[in-house]
Order: structure tokens, then C-alpha cells, then sequence
């Protein structure tokens, strides 16, 4: 071992300063083998310029923007301010879809970025960011004494208009702290919301967790889940006196080990399981086996649970087991197996249809502001490219709500690469949408054809059956995947599928204002472009839906030019702060419903090709 | 002299046996071991007893010894974990154990050990037999010291989520040396820019923030600065802090420091000159004295004309290179290797770097199996990190080393065993292999067994590369005795075993790193050193003090007893080892 030490320390050293923390999670390298491939393709390589604001449209001092691309090989380009009014500049970025993140101390992004944040080369975007809000207090077990150097973990429930987001977002976005020897934390850079906060469990990161880890969490101020006190915090705003009294209750042990998959390519596994609860509150935990199979969960309180086993995030495998529901009574539950089995996929080809002659739409330079995120973007827009898109495989189940792959965890999708191929990984069985983010104001989705055909050969949909391609229907002829989406059996991996992007979309603005004056309007409504011809009717494809914000706005774009009925439709809060409710369209029943309901209204509306309608007045009938 | 080596690849085995562990599949059946051991102690404070102390009792892997495990562990689910509060005595006391091995923790991280005592642990490890009666499991503590204070620029900005770093002094007032990466010692600032670093151990300190690090992303604009406000470790005013104490006002003004730039050029093939799109590259601060082990660090990587943009760079030196040459070594490979460029940043961005990346060796061949019929275990070969390290001779040996190391080349393993490294630098190569239950034991090129100096020219194809690797299952039990007296409070006993074929005789580096193991014997002078491929070993005992969370010194006065032993395949080999305090004893008498 002598020999072998100096190496080691090498070894080592290094190692620690790669535990050294670190700016950003670095990129990976890609074989420079592209080199000639590049070369003759015409390359386009830009910025994305913006700025960041912080409190009172003031700049926030020391910020850093990050661009993240949204791929399977993300990179990551990072920018500091250009000057003191919070302007900055990314530059060298390739054509793609980005996310953007802006980091200042002190400030905070208010809601994590979503889909509605993806950004292109050439935009012009404003981040907003808001001041860091602090929760503090004390932690005291069962006699009153200070509980030293555990964790605090506080959870969002909603933001303080009400909505929820995807709970996918939450666990990331949970932010915590430890206690100090007085038994005192404090979580500082806490975007506004209404939160709950909590010990013990078994969000274990420090040593000392070990006191409260078997424990089930108590939340503020002494309760269970059922009836934790909910704290609203402002932007900015100081809240104390939190003082969590730990109930000492010991939860329940669930263990058991993960069966099937292969073995992962990283000696550090990829292996983890979560656990959901259904009652009010959803407990939630995961959890990540060090390399072996073996899991286990802590302090977990009675209740009915789901566990899930995932696996190879990283990987081009991707697996899960079939959600396994447990009863926890009293006693630990043990030996439970969870197998994996590997993911299905949809893949395919995105075609750019050009008319003939080219229905180019004017460039415009009109502006878009994402409400939640508070990130606005202007477009000094040039020619697009298909790279810029980014799809998605949404889970389209009517007992369920829609759910995305667990595996698309920020739920932006992916790109195609430049021949527009794509692949949509980390599919459970079930039945799926595509849905896409169009770079281009001019684009729409014209259709979605599942082909008998693989591969990248073929321009128009086939009438040949050809490899190993399971067709929905008849074999052989190329279906309309947009109707009732794409069935992928368990492990399944369903190819041909051509997304058809044409030219000359329309864009509508407008106004939901009540009939009578002095009316008011619905809280929550939701506004529908139904194509207007009978023929049309299951012409999912061109079924449009979005919701109308408080002052009555809404906007509906990539929208293909003919007849259309516009109808607004009251919703129920819950189904309004759902970000993954059901659209109409994809249910046969409350669509035809809806489409009754349109024609009876009969508020009729033609676009042309690439019109912009910019002040709709659509007039609300309860 | 100090043994941190020993604990670096103390490290290493628990990172390597975490990897490594069998699949606790098979152990979900109840505990059925008999539970009749206990283990019985006191709790003192400041010497008196402490009532109502919360004492924490945990089952704990045998053989991952020296940390405190923590919750979320698959591993543990089968492991008793007892909590009981100590009576107005001070005393505790926990029935119905299985035999195995504990660990006993008093009160919280707010407590430290005396100041006179020489155990820098302050929990307990114990080992239980079946049916033994453990008593005196005794744990003194005494209240930590608390230091406190808020961090500020000039402008009176606070220092959100910064780090803050304690160094204890010694008698002379320089900073011991094996704290640099202590986490008892490190303060973060909170949105306010106050700190609260508790738990001290009473003595003297400077502290230090403006290193980097924290949460705020905000860019290198703070010079590292000593309390209260000196860039210059000598002006640093020394803090004190007592027994149970808090010292308050430890306030810092970080200076700021100069304007950061970028530094901008091109990645390109040294070969051909043409540039290397989508290509990561790591710029590091040049390693001097002062930032051992710390050294900032950025990222860029080049864009679709190969060339690259670092931001945020303070004045100093640096060095740029490929990113792929970074530990741990990613399973991207590439085909090439860069040497370091390097530049220094003065008061303005440079401009016209070049990174030449240039086309290594590469190294293919076959893994094969010798004596493994484990399904399971050769799956385990695709999950290995598989990797050649390569060194060259150094010219001058000034600190023992003779060697340097140039870079490395690692690779995915595929399933017929095939592998093909890439991008190797020339130099001597060292094959690894981790996180799989593998050793190497034979590395043949061209059908010749290679031993020591895996040559590798620049440039060259090696193919036809043959690796035996066999899944050791010989092992060492060792009971050591203590003649003349008892081991003395706070002291281990390490062992080692190294095999003792090596190949250095010749001046040539070894192909492959030798198996080996390592162990700390529990309280009883008890030790299992696993998963050793038969062979001869030396095993050598050596007793070290804890002086640090990552340092261990040599026991004053005591030498390393070395044993050779043959360890055979799939059999465990009984050594008894004899340590002789009786040289110490006198000396202490005097």
C-alpha cells in the first residue's frame, strides 16, 4: 500500500476540492466529433439579453443568470451583471430552448420556472425576483428542553393568490435549516406562500437528525399533518416565534429492496424510491439506497402510502416499479419488493411543413410576461428552427389527473435534434398527449400522425407496416395520434410518430367582459377555441383552451387559421389551480358537451392565416 | 508524524464498502439474535453528574467505524436505536442488545470533551459479545464555547450564505495544522449576515470569511478577511473563548476586493488546429501554500466554434484544462487530453487563450473473470469505475514522491467485459478498479504479464490488453493483545494489510493497485480485515491518538508491530498480534 499512497493523496486532494462547493453543476462533454457536421450546417450562435429586477424595479445587486438548456446533455452558460441597472448578457448559446434562473442574495425567484419560462436566442427577458422571506424560531422536545443541530424543513403549499403547483416542484423547492444550541433556526430566501413547517422524519442530513429521524414529523406548533398551523409569508417579510414543540412519537419503519433493473452504470447508483401518502397534506419522502437494493423509511406516521422504486435518471434506460399501495398501522412494514421495469418511449420525427408559397407570419415584437414566474420576454425574433421546440408526453389518464413522466422533472420536455428527431423517455404504461412549445409566433402543431413506419426516412406518413412498430388501430395505416393520443403498453417502445409543424398560425387577444353591466364575472374561467365546422368536430388538434386571468384577459396562440367558436366556461378553484388539469378536448364526452354549450353561444370568430387579433371582446352569459 | 494517509483511505473503504455492500434483500428477515446484552454508564458534566441527559444508543456496521450513522440508511433498518434519558445520578442504562457493535452519544453537538481529556471523540464505540453486561460506558462532556457575530462589506452589505471558517490555535498562536476542513469549525452566514459557530472546544482562534462558498452565487467581489477586517493571517486578532462561554460582537468587515474579469480563448485540436465545439472546460486557481485543497474553481465550455468565456475571475493565477480530467472521473470519454494552460489575471480580461487538446493514447482489451461464478458479482463489472491513472517519473523528489501524476483515462465496462480507454496521456499507467467486489490481479499486454510500468507512449493504440480480475474471499481475524498495562483512553489501533508481492524493486510503477485492507480494531483488540485475494501480507499494527475529524497521530513512544501472513482463498486466517506498552509506561513513570 505504500506505493499506492501518494497516489491516493493525488486521488484525494482532488476529491476534496471537487467537494469543494460548487458554482453549478457542471456540464458534460460531447465528443467533438460533431466538428464536420457543424461546419456545413449553417450555424447560428446568439445571446439572450435581459434584466434583473428586485425589489421596487430596482435592479438586484450581484445577481447571476444562469441558462440552462433543456436537453438530454444540458449545458449550462452562466452570465453576471454587464452593469449597475441589472443588465445582462448571455452570449454563445446555440439554438435550443433555455430556462433561466436568476441568483442574487437576499432575493428569490417566486415560483420555480415552469414551461411558460422557456427561452430562445434573441429574446430580450426580464427576471423578476423578489426579497427572501424568513421563517424563524425554536424547537423544544417533549420536556421543554432545546433540540440542538436538527433539521427544519419548511414545505410551500401554495403561493398566496391560492394556487398550488405540481408537488414536483415543492420537493425541490423545499428549503431548510438546522437548530442551533439554543434550539433557534432561521430559513432565510423563502419565496412568498403559505407554508407549514417541520422536524423530524426523515429528511435526514446532519448526524443529529438520528434524535428526531424515527420520529414522525411534528409541525408547527406540536401537531400531526392534519393539523399543522399554515404560515403566510410576504415577500420580504420576517416571520418569528415559530416554535416547533417535537411530539416525540415514534413513526413507523418501512423497508425493503428494489428487485430487477440493471445495474447501474455509476458506482454511486441511481437507484431511490419515493413514498406518497393520500391523505390531506400528502406526506412525502424519498429516499436513495446507497448503491445496494435495500430501502427504508423512518418516522413515518400511520396512514395509507404508494411507494414507487425509479431508476437510471442518468442513464439511457429508464425504469420504475408499478406503484405499490401499503397500509401503515402501528406496526413497521417490512420485506416489501418493489421490481422495475424498464420505461416505454415515444419517438418519431417533427416535420416542418412549409406552404407553398411560404406563409411566413411578419416577425413581431411584442412582448409576453409568464404572471407566476414573473419573467417577461420580448422578441426581436429572426427565422426559428426546429431545435428550438421542446415536447412533451403528457399522461392522459380520466381517473387521474394528468401527469407527467416522473422522470421530466422540471416538466419541460425535450428537443429534437437538428433532423427533428425526437425521443420522449421514461414512459409508464398509459395513455399519452404530445404537447409542444413553439418557438415561433407563425407555428402551429398542424397534426400528429402515428405512422406504421420507424425512422427518419419517410416524409409523408406510410402505408407500410414495418419493424417492430406497434400501430394503434389497423395495422399498417398511419393514425391521428392527437385524437386519442398514443397507448403505451408497459416497457413499450412505440415509434413513427410524426409531429407536423406548419406555418401561418394565428394569434387571438382578448377580454372576457360580462354581459350586463354592473355584473360581475367568475372567479375562475377557462376560455375555449372550438373549430366552428361540423365536420371538424373531433378535430382535436384544433381544440384550444386556456385560462382568463383576473381582469378578464386571455390569449390564444399557434392557432391554425379557419372558424372558430370562442366560448369562456366557469370552472371550480380546484380544477382553476390545477396545472395539470385535464384539457376538455381530450375527453370525448366534455367536449361535445362543450361544443353544445359553444353553439348555443354562438360568439363566432375567423382567423386568417398569421392574423393577431388584439382587443376580442368576448361577452360572459352565466 | 502525521498518518492522515491512513485516514484518507480510511475514507476511501467506507466510500468503496458503502459501493460495495451485498443487496440487504436477502437480510429483510426478522432479527431473531438473542437480545441479551446490556450496555450501563454515566453522563458528567463538568465533572458532576448530569440528570436527565439524552442518550443515544445506535447499532452500528462493524466495519464502518468512525462516523456517526445517519439516518436515511438501508443498511441500518435492522439496527436498534435506543433513546433513554439518564436518572438523577447521571446515570443510563440500555437492556435487551444483541451482541454487535454501538455507539453511545450524550446530550448534543453542543457539548464537547474536556479539556483535558485525550479522546477527541465524544461518543463512545463498543463492541458487545452475546449476553455481555457492559458497564462504566462512562461520557464526560463539558459545555462548548459559543463564537458570534455579523458579517459586512464596507458599504454595510451583509454577507448572505457566506462561509465562515475557524482555525484553532496552538501554543505558539499558529494555526494547528488538520482543520482546514472541519466541520465543527465552519459558520454560515444567514440572511443578516449573523453567524452562530457553537460547540467550541475552549481555546484560542481566528476566524475568516470571504472565501467563496455559500448559497448566494454571488461572485468572488470579498477578499478572504480575518476578524475584524485584515486580509493578512498575522493581523488577525485572536478570539478566545471559555468553557461554556459565548463571545458576542465577532463582527467581520469584509474587504472588498478587486474587480473580477474573464478570460476568453479556444479549445482546438493540437493536431489539427481546428476547434473543439461543446467542449467543458475547468479553470482552477494555480495551487499555492495558501489555498491548499481549496482552490476556486470556475467552468465554462466552448461554443459551437470552439471557443469558451470564464467569468468572475479575481486577480491571480490559474490554470485551464479539459474537464474531463477532473475526479471523479466521469464516464464521458474523450479522445483527448490537455496539459495545463496557464495565465495569470492582472486588472483587465485576457483574452486569446488556447487550450490545445490533444489526441491520447487509447488502451482496449478484455476484463476476465478468474474463479467468479457469481452472476450478480460480474454484473457488478458494468457498474465499476474503471479507470488508468497515469504518473510520470519526477525530476526532482523533494517530498518523497517520485512520481507525478499526468492525467488519466476511464471507461465504461461493457458486458462481454470489453473496455477501451481513451485519452490517455503518455506516461506510466495504473489500472483501477472500484465500486465493484473486484480485484485485479494480473494485467497481461500482448500475452506477457506486465507487473510494473505500463508504458504508454504518445499517440499509441494499445490493444490486445488482458485484466484478470477474482472476487477476493480470503480474510484476516486478528485479536491483538496489550502486554503491560491497558490501551490508554482516546488511543486506536489501525491495521493494515499490504500484499507483499509488489513490484517497486525494479523502479517501475505498479500496473495495477494492489489489494489490500484495512481495519480499527474495536475496545476488545478485535479486527476482521475482508475481502483479501489470497497471497502473502504484512500486516502492521500501529497505535494513533485522534488529533483532528480527518488526522490521526502516531501514539508517542510506541512502534508498529509488522506481522507477515498468508492469507488463502475463502478461509479466514487467525493472527494474533502483540502490542508493547511497557517502553511508554516507563517513560511515563519518569
Amino acid at each position: 500500500m505504500r506505493h499506492a499512497s501518494p497516489l491516493l493523496l493525488i486521488v484525494l486532494c482532488a476529491a476534496f476540492a471537487q467537494l469543494a462547493p460548487a458554482q453549478q453543476a457542471p456540464a458534460k462533454t460531447v465528443t467533438p466529433d460533431q466538428t464536420e457536421q457543424n461546419s456545413t450546417r449553417r450555424k447560428r450562435e446568439g445571446a439572450i439579453t435581459g434584466r434583473v429586477i428586485g425589489a421596487d424595479s430596482q435592479p438586484a445587486p450581484d445577481a447571476h443568470v444562469f441558462a440552462r438548456q433543456i436537453s438530454d446533455k444540458p449545458r449550462t452558460q452562466e452570465a453576471e451583471l454587464a452593469d449597475g441597472e441589472g443588465n445582462f448578457k448571455l452570449t454563445g448559446l446555440s439554438p435550443g430552448a433555455y430556462l433561466l434562473n436568476a441568483y442574487a442574495p437576499g432575493y428569490v425567484a417566486a415560483e420555480a420556472s415552469s414551461e411558460y419560462d422557456i427561452h430562445r436566442i434573441g429574446e430580450n427577458v426580464t427576471i423578476n425576483l423578489v426579497r427572501g422571506g424568513v421563517i424563524t424560531g425554536r424547537v423544544t422536545d417533549e420536556t421543554g428542553e432545546p433540540i440542538v443541530n436538527v433539521s427544519v424543513i419548511t414545505r410551500r403549499l401554495r403561493n398566496l393568490e391560492g394556487k398550488t403547483t405540481a408537488s414536483r416542484f415543492e420537493s425541490f423547492g423545499s428549503r431548510g435549516g438546522s437548530t442551533d444550541d439554543r434550539g433557534i433556526y432561521r430559513i432565510f430566501g423563502l419565496p412568498p406562500g403559505i407554508y407549514i413547517v417541520y422536524v423530524g422524519g426523515a429528511h435526514a442530513s446532519s448526524p443529529d437528525d438520528a434524535q428526531v429521524t424515527r420520529d414522525t414529523p411534528t409541525y408547527y406548533p406540536s401537531s400531526t399533518r392534519a393539523t399543522a398551523t399554515e404560515i403566510s409569508l410576504r415577500s420580504g417579510e420576517e416571520v418569528s416565534g415559530i416554535d416547533i414543540r417535537h411530539r416525540g412519537e415514534r413513526g413507523r419503519i418501512i423497508s425493503g429492496a428494489i428487485i430487477g433493473g440493471i445495474e447501474s452504470s455509476s458506482p454511486y447508483g441511481s437507484f431511490w424510491v419515493t413514498l406518497k401518502g393520500f391523505e390531506v397534506g400528502r406526506y412525502e419522502d424519498s429516499t436513495i439506497p446507497l448503491n445496494s437494493r435495500g430501502f427504508a423509511f423512518y418516522g413515518v406516521p400511520d396512514g395509507e402510502y404508494e411507494l414507487v422504486a425509479m431508476s437510471g435518471a442518468q442513464a439511457d434506460e429508464t425504469y420504475s416499479s408499478i406503484p405499490r399501495r401499503i397500509s401503515v398501522k402501528g406496526v413497521d412494514v417490512s420485506g416489501i419488493e418493489l421490481k422495475l421495469t424498464p420505461h416505454g418511449s415515444i419517438a418519431g420525427r417533427i416535420v416542418l411543413e412549409s406552404s407553398n408559397p411560404p406563409k411566413r407570419c411578419p416577425i413581431n415584437t411584442g412582448s409576453a410576461e409568464n404572471q407566476a414566474s414573473g419573467q417577461v420576454q420580448e422578441h426581436a425574433r429572426r427565422e426559428s428552427v426546429v431545435e428550438e421546440i421542446t415536447l412533451k408526453a403528457d399522461r392522459d389518464d380520466p381517473n387521474q389527473r394528468a401527469q407527467r413522466s416522473r422522470f421530466d422533472w422540471f416538466g419541460d420536455g425535450r428537443p429534437p435534434n437538428e433532423k427533428g428527431e425526437f425521443a420522449l423517455k421514461g414512459l409508464e404504461a398509459g395513455r399519452y398527449r404530445i404537447t409542444a412549445n413553439l418557438p415561433d409566433d407563425g407555428w402551429r402543431i398542424r397534426a400528429i400522425i402515428q405512422t406504421g413506419q420507424s425512422g427518419p426516412g419517410s416524409a409523408k406518413p406510410s402505408t407500410e407496416a414495418a419493424g417492430a412498430v406497434r400501430t394503434a388501430g389497423t395495422t399498417g395505416s398511419p393514425v391521428d395520434a392527437s385524437r386519442n393520443g398514443i397507448a403505451i403498453k408497459p416497457s413499450e417502445k412505440v415509434s413513427g410518430v410524426e409531429v407536423i409543424v406548419a406555418d401561418g398560425a394565428a394569434r387571438l387577444n382578448g377580454r372576457v367582459v360580462p354581459a350586463k353591466e354592473g355584473m360581475k364575472l367568475p372567479p375562475w374561467l377557462h376560455a375555449h377555441l372550438i373549430p366552428a365546422e361540423a365536420a371538424s368536430a373531433d378535430d382535436v388538434i384544433r381544440y384550444a383552451e386556456t385560462k382568463v386571468g383576473a381582469d378578464g384577459s386571455f390569449e390564444f396562440k399557434h392557432i391554425a387559421p379557419g372558424k372558430y367558436l370562442l366560448h369562456a366556461r366557469q370552472v371550480v378553484e380546484k380544477e382553476a389551480n390545477d396545472d395539470q388539469a385535464r384539457p376538455i378536448a381530450w375527453d370525448a364526452v366534455e367536449s361535445a358537451k362543450l361544443r353544445r354549450e359553444a353553439a348555443t353561444a354562438k360568439n363566432e370568430i375567423e382567423l386568417k392565416v398569421c392574423e393577431r387579433v388584439k382587443e376580442h371582446v368576448l361577452r360572459w352569459q352565466p | 508524524m502525521k498518518l492522515s494517509l491512513l485516514n484518507l483511505f480510511s475514507v476511501l473503504s467506507i466510500l468503496l464498502l458503502a459501493a460495495v455492500d451485498q443487496a440487504s434483500a436477502q437480510a429483510q428477515q426478522r432479527d431473531n439474535r438473542p437480545r441479551t446484552a446490556s450496555i450501563g454508564g454515566r453522563v458528567s458534566l463538568g465533572g458532576a453528574p448530569a440528570a436527565n441527559a439524552l442518550v443515544m444508543v445506535v447499532e452500528v456496521d462493524p466495519r464502518s467505524r468512525g462516523e456517526w450513522p445517519s439516518g436515511s440508511n438501508g443498511k441500518s433498518q435492522q439496527r436498534a436505536f435506543i433513546k433513554v434519558r439518564t436518572d438523577s445520578d447521571g446515570r443510563y442504562r440500555v437492556t435487551e442488545l444483541t451482541e454487535g457493535a454501538y455507539m453511545i452519544r450524550a446530550l448534543s453537538k453542543a457539548y464537547v470533551r474536556p479539556a483535558d481529556s485525550s479522546n477527541f471523540e465524544t461518543f463512545r464505540s463498543i463492541t458487545l459479545d452475546e449476553g455481555e453486561s457492559r458497564d462504566n460506558v462512562d461520557i464526560a462532556l463539558v459545555r462548548g464555547g459559543v463564537i458570534t457575530g455579523r458579517v459586512t462589506d464596507v458599504e454595510g452589505r451583509p454577507f448572505i450564505g457566506g462561509n465562515l471558517q475557524l482555525s484553532p490555535l496552538d501554543e505558539n498562536g499558529r494555526p494547528k495544522e488538520g482543520f482546514d476542513f472541519d466541520d465543527d469549525l465552519r459558520g454560515y452566514a444567514d440572511d443578516r449576515g449573523v453567524y452562530r459557530i457553537y460547540g467550541l472546544p475552549a481555546g484560542r482562534y481566528i476566524l475568516s470569511a470571504g472565501d467563496g462558498g455559500g448559497y448566494s452565487f454571488a461572485s468572488r467581489k470579498y477578499i478572504k478577511t480575518f476578524y475584524p477586517n485584515a486580509t493578512d493571517q498575522s493581523q488577525a486578532k485572536i478570539i478566545e473563548v471559555k468553557e461554556g462561554a459565548e463571545v458576542t460582537g465577532i463582527d467581520i468587515q469584509l474587504v472588498v476586493g478587486k474587480n473580477t474579469y474573464e478570460a476568453m480563448g479556444r479549445v482546438v485540436d493540437a493536431e489539427t488546429g481546428q476547434p473543439l465545439p461543446r467542449t467543458s472546460l475547468t479553470c482552477i486557481e494555480a495551487p499555492d501554500k495558501e489555498n491548499e485543497g481549496r482552490r476556486y474553481r470556475r467552468q465554462a465550455t466552448t461554443d459551437d466554434e470552439g471557443r469558451f468565456k470564464v467569468i468572475g475571475l479575481p486577480p491571480g493565477r490559474y490554470e485551464l484544462y479539459l474537464e474531463v480530467q477532473e475526479f471523479p472521473y466521469s464516464q464521458n470519454s474523450s479522445e483527448h487530453y490537455s496539459e495545463k494552460t496557464r495565465f495569470e489575471v492582472g486588472d483587465s480580461d485576457v483574452s486569446g487563450l488556447e487550450v490545445k487538446a490533444i489526441r491520447g493514447s487509447s488502451i482496449s482489451g478484455v476484463i476476465v473473470f478468474e474463479g467468479v461464478n457469481d452472476p450478480g458479482v460480474k454484473a457488478k463489472l458494468q457498474q465499476a469505475m474503471f479507470f488508468i491513472l497515469v504518473v510520470g517519473k519526477r525530476e526532482s523528489a523533494e517530498d518523497g514522491a517520485a512520481y507525478e501524476g499526468r492525467g488519466h483515462a476511464s471507461a465504461k465496462i461493457a458486458g462481454n467485459g470489453s473496455f477501451r480507454l481513451s485519452g490517455a496521456p503518455p506516461g506510466m499507467g495504473q489500472f483501477h478498479l472500484w465500486g465493484s467486489e473486484l480485484w485485479i490481479k494480473r494485467v497481461e499486454r500482448d500475452g506477457m504479464e506486465i507487473k510494473s510500468a505500463f508504458e504508454i507512449r504518445q499517440g499509441e493504440q494499445i490493444a490486445d490488453v488482458r485484466i484478470v480480475v477474482v472476487q477476493p474471499d480470503g480474510s484476516i481475524r486478528g485479536q491483538i493483545e496489550i502486554a503491560d498495562g491497558k490501551l490508554p483512553v482516546g488511543w486506536q489501533l489501525h491495521i493494515s494489510a499490504t500484499p507483499m508481492k509488489t513490484t517497486t524493486s525494479d523502479g517501475g510503477y505498479p500496473t495495477f493497485r494492489q489489494g489490500g485492507g484495512y481495519a480499527v480494531a474495536d475496545e476488545k483488540g478485535r479486527f476482521v480485515i475482508e475481502r483479501l485475494i489470497a497471497g502473502e501480507y504484512e500486516v502492521t499494527l500501529t497505535a494513533v491518538v485522534k488529533v483532528s475529524q480527518f488526522e490521526w497521530d502516531k501514539a508517542p513512544g510506541i512502534s508498529a508491530v509488522k506481522q507477515r501472513v498468508t492469507v488463502n482463498g475463502g478461509t479466514e486466517t487467525p493472527v494474533k498480534m502483540l502490542l508493547n506498552l511497557a517502553r511508554k509506561l516507563q517513560e511515563d513513570r519518569q
